[in-house]
């Protein structure tokens, strides 16, 4: 049995997560899998892959795998194992999490002393940079990519890896993933994080400040982790997670690659927007 | 007259704004913090014209200004069917 996202995995695919003991929540199961059902999104570019409502269960067909998911089962269809576990921590996962009711964010956190920082913004924004140097600094990581929450300040434990590209994995150790990455082991959070702020990059910011308001919650809604059209409720549950957070995390906007490791450390000391711009 | 909220529109207040969702086209829409002050009123079972006195009030502005901007707000929540008249 495995932990992942809080919910006890027992999987017939070798995963790298913590083990531990208890009641199953979902099963992980190698099986064929038909795609079919009706159709809800597909695409040709950058690679081809299609997803499919059938009953209860989400169909998801790339060329070479293919994911049967409902909130309590996954039946995997793979030919490359490796690559239907690469997809399922994050990708699949941010569906089953869906699935029961769930949203997401796409990012990546840590965790210090005074609480936790998730760090969002889109790709070759600095999410990396600024997640590797705080580990560097003594964080701990909490999750990288995907962000699951429990109540509405704290961050579930994802896997306890980083994905690195080359340039960044230079010196580090772990082993390369199926996309080519080095899966990299820091010290990580074994538990529920509490969320002291939330820094989302974007070209639209200057220097550093809190955003309020409809503001935040642009920036929130921005990073809800989906890559298919949103189902029926997932907007509501979407916009809620974004509002709950507002209410009990600061959210600040940064320029991309522009955050230090001094300006981190003060955004979990309640600094205010006044000082945080100083920094 | 008086207004109330669609079943399919959910709203919310953060940081003295107002931000609402229609769950039919999974839009929303954010009004600062006068606008809020304009939702707050109708919302709570008031007319435009209360609502332009409570603008006039709290910005400081004349009562014709406050009603034009409630009436123009009025207008465009309406059409885009996240207010409708109470009697509906």
């Amino acid at each position: 049995m495995h932990l992942l996202y809080g919910l006890r995995v027992d999987s017939e695919i070798d995963l790298p997560l913590p083990a531990v003991d208890g009641p199953c929540d979902v099963s992980i199961r190698i099986g064929p899998v038909e795609p079919r059902g009706d159709l809800n999104w597909s695409m040709e570019r950058p690679f081809a892959m299609s997803c499919r409502r059938d009953g209860v269960r989400l169909i998801l067909s790339w060329p070479d795998v293919r994911f049967s998911i409902s909130r309590e089962q996954i039946i995997v269809d793979a030919a490359n194992v490796d690559l239907a576990a690469h997809l399922l921590l994050h990708v699949v996962w941010s569906l089953v999490l869906d699935e029961r009711g769930q949203a997401s964010l796409h990012g990546s956190a840590v965790e210090g002393d005074e609480g936790a920082i998730a760090i969002l913004g889109p790709s070759g924004s600095g999410k990396s940079t600024a997640v590797l140097t705080m580990l560097d600094q003594g964080w701990r990581l909490v999750s990288d990519d995907l962000l699951a929450f429990v109540d509405d300040d704290r961050l579930l434990p994802g896997p306890p890896f980083v994905r690195l590209l080359e340039d960044r994995a230079a010196g580090r150790p772990g082993s390369t993933d199926v996309g080519g990455k080095l899966r990299y082991f820091p010290a990580a959070s074994q538990h529920p994080a509490r969320l002291a702020a939330i820094v989302v990059h974007g070209d639209q910011y200057g220097e550093p400040a809190q955003l309020l308001g409809s503001k935040a919650l642009d920036a929130l809604i921005r990073e809800v982790y989906c890559f298919l059209p949103p189902q029926p409720g997932q907007t509501q549950r979407r916009f809620m997670l974004a509002l709950n957070l507002i209410d009990h995390v600061p959210v600040f906007g940064v320029r991309p690659r522009s955050l230090t490791d001094a300006m981190l450390r003060r955004l979990t000391e309640e600094v205010t927007p006044h000082e945080l711009s100083r920094s | 007259m008086s207004f109330r909220v669609p079943d399919h529109v959910h709203h919310r207040g953060v940081h003295g704004e107002v931000v609402i969702l229609d769950t039919k086209t999974d839009r929303y829409l954010g009004l600062n913090s006068s606008g809020a002050v304009i939702w707050e009123a109708l919302v709570n079972g008031g007319s435009p014209a209360d609502a332009a006195d409570r603008v006039a009030e709290r910005f400081v502005v004349s009562k014709d200004v406050a009603q034009h901007d409630v009436d123009a707000l009025v207008q465009d929540l309406v059409r885009l069917r996240l207010l409708e008249p109470a009697q509906m």
